[in-house]
């Protein structure tokens, strides 16, 4: 028997005046998972984060956090796109108040919870006095207190240089190796295919598609792209391969490139790799989550791999065991 | 209710930090000394207790300066933590939206509770201990009943403040409100109704019902609680005897001025639980 996800999301919809922000969307996501939401500015992301946090009451269906009706938020810890605080704060003092908020007060080691964000040496200094990056680490540090089991980030990384969106990442793996799930939002989409195991693509409040991102890969039909290089001296014609392709030779005309379609992927690997006199280099480029993102940008939820409006079911596969089909 | 005094504690420990509200304290209690200081003069001339006049002096500054700096405290509670995107934050963490207005409102009721308190009992103590003969007891219960009216006017306009802010969705518009809400209370208030006693509208407003609409102001009860004490004495003029004169029950105006200090509070909860963030 599966177990009940940590949260789960059911034809959840919300209008506001005449726009339809969110469009019965469902969603489950399971413990330890850690899910990005993609999709343009006005795709319905942080509409639905508010929803789950109990800030916005849905025009139609709901939000269950451990069964139970959104608005539970001990369960939750939660990082704003625009992170803002109260300048005249310290790091520590702003902690200890939202501690006291959760109840955790006299647990929580804020010292230890500020190095993990690396701010221990600021944390006796303003909030006013704090870089961007600063404040987001604060945030991230204000999300973790009271361990909640689960946490929603909202463009979490914006604002952070690219060594401390490295150690965000570790972070959020340390995280879930404990057992944390995360729901986060981005634009960053080669950040979210190299450290999030599943997405949720949005557009216009519709779900276009969801899943492990290399399953909605093979799902939407994307093609495998192989660059191939050729021993020196041979060009394109020394190469057999008995599969149709449609090759882009190099300039040199030493090199080539092509797409298959995925179930031919081994198969072309295999005679490449028999002509070891004649291919020097094979290098093989699964679809990107950039291409999964535009394919479904472009070709809507009626697309291969696409789910149907308020189809929880359909490609809400995540639980951590499951097998993946794609290989890479 | 822990919620709410978590939120209160962090209001006045920002309120400490927060200039404006220093600077204004401080004024007060520049203003304060000095009225009293100033009063004492006349007091000769009249017999009265100098506590007393300089009370009389005190209540015509708090009905201008209480209010304002009540309003100027409170317009942005609200609608600056939701244009900031602190709110956001603050209501993800297992607070109610109640118990955010209520710890807003006590925090910053108490601030104005110790400016009230550090300005007026340091006015009032200084002209007690410069006379002789000291206060008279009269006068030591007149002086803290304007502190305790006052820091109820402060908390009426708390409350109108916060509601503002929590019915607005931008900043302007709550400042605009408020200070619209200040000049109506503080100044067109008692004009309208002047205007409307000389100008023949008396025989309409009956004897009964002129007390009851000076009940509609929290800053004319305020008046009408303090200018009890020397209503007959000859310190007071204008509307201000108009009201002193007026014939509620003490009893009934702290009721008044008690329910003027929580109905704006239960329609600020009301706005802010309706309004999505």
């Amino acid at each position: 028997m599966a177990a009940t996800p940590i949260l789960r999301i059911r034809e959840l919809s919300k209008s506001f005046a005449e726009t339809d922000a969110v469009k019965v969307v469902s969603l489950d996501v399971q413990a330890g998972d850690c899910l990005a939401l993609v999709g343009h500015n006005g795709a319905g992301k942080t509409t639905i984060f508010k929803m789950i946090l109990g800030l916005l009451r849905p025009t139609a269906g709901e939000v269950l956090i451990n069964g139970q009706v959104a608005g539970n938020h001990t369960a939750i810890g939660f990082l704003p796109e625009s992170v803002s605080f109260q300048s005249s704060l310290t790091g520590y003092e702003l902690l200890g108040f939202f501690a006291r908020l959760r109840g955790v007060e006299r647990a929580t080691d804020f010292t230890k919870l500020l190095d993990k964000v690396d701010l221990a040496e600021a944390g006796n200094r303003r909030i006013g006095t704090y870089s961007k990056g600063m404040r987001q680490r604060l945030g991230l540090a204000q999300a973790l207190i009271g361990d909640p089991p689960l946490l929603i980030l909202d463009e979490p990384t914006s604002g952070l240089d690219p060594a401390s969106r490295r150690r965000f990442y570790a972070l959020l793996d340390e995280l879930r190796a404990t057992g944390t799930t995360i729901l986060l939002s981005s634009h960053a989409l080669s950040e979210v295919e190299a450290y999030t195991s599943h997405v949720a693509i949005l557009r216009g409040g519709e779900l276009l598609a969801k899943g492990p991102i290399q399953e909605l890969a093979v799902d939407a039909g994307l093609p495998v792209r192989f660059d191939v290089q050729l021993q020196d001296g041979l060009d394109v014609s020394s190469l057999y391969l008995k599969h149709e392709i449609s090759p882009k030779i190099g300039p040199d005309k030493n090199s080539l490139s092509f797409d298959v379609p995925e179930p031919l992927k081994i198969p072309v690997l295999h005679e490449l790799s028999g002509q070891p006199s004649v291919v020097a280099d094979i290098r093989v480029h699964p679809p990107t989550l950039d291409d999964i993102y535009a394919h479904f940008q472009e070709n809507g939820n009626d697309a291969p791999g696409g789910c149907d409006a308020g189809d929880a079911g359909n490609v809400t596969r995540f639980p951590s065991d499951r097998k993946r089909k794609a290989t890479r | 209710m822990n919620g709410a005094l978590t939120v209160a504690g962090l209001e006045v420990r920002l309120g400490f930090r927060n200039r404006w509200v220093l600077a204004t304290t401080l004024l007060m209690a520049v203003l304060a000394l000095s009225i009293a200081m100033l009063g004492q003069s006349p007091a000769g001339n009249i017999d009265a207790d100098p506590l007393i006049v300089a009370i009389v002096s005190l209540a015509s500054l708090t009905i201008f300066l209480i209010p304002l700096m009540a309003l100027l405290l409170s317009y942005d509670a609200i609608v600056g933590e939701v244009d900031q995107g602190t709110m956001l934050l603050l209501l993800s963490y297992p607070v109610s939206r109640t118990a955010v207005v209520l710890g807003k409102f006590f925090g910053q009721t108490t601030i104005i509770g110790l400016a009230t308190l550090l300005g007026y009992g340091l006015a009032g103590i200084i002209v007690a201990f410069s006379q002789e003969s000291g206060a008279s007891a009269e006068g030591w219960i007149a002086l803290a009943k304007l502190i305790v009216s006052a820091i109820l006017m402060g908390a009426a306009f708390v409350g109108l403040g916060l509601a503002c802010s929590s019915f607005t969705r931008q900043r302007g518009a709550a400042a605009g409100l408020a200070v619209s809400l200040w000049l109506l209370f503080v100044i067109v208030f008692d004009l309208l109704l002047l205007g409307a006693l000389v100008s023949g509208f008396d025989s309409v407003i009956s004897e009964g019902a002129f007390p009851m609409m000076l009940l509609a102001n929290p800053a004319d009860v305020f008046r009408m609680l303090n200018m009890e004490l020397v209503a007959g004495s000859g310190l007071v003029s204008g509307f201000a005897k108009v009201s002193a004169n007026a014939s509620i029950a003490t009893a009934g105006l702290w009721g008044a001025l008690l329910l003027w200090s929580v109905s704006p509070l239960a329609v600020a909860v009301l706005f802010f639980k309706r309004s999505d963030i």
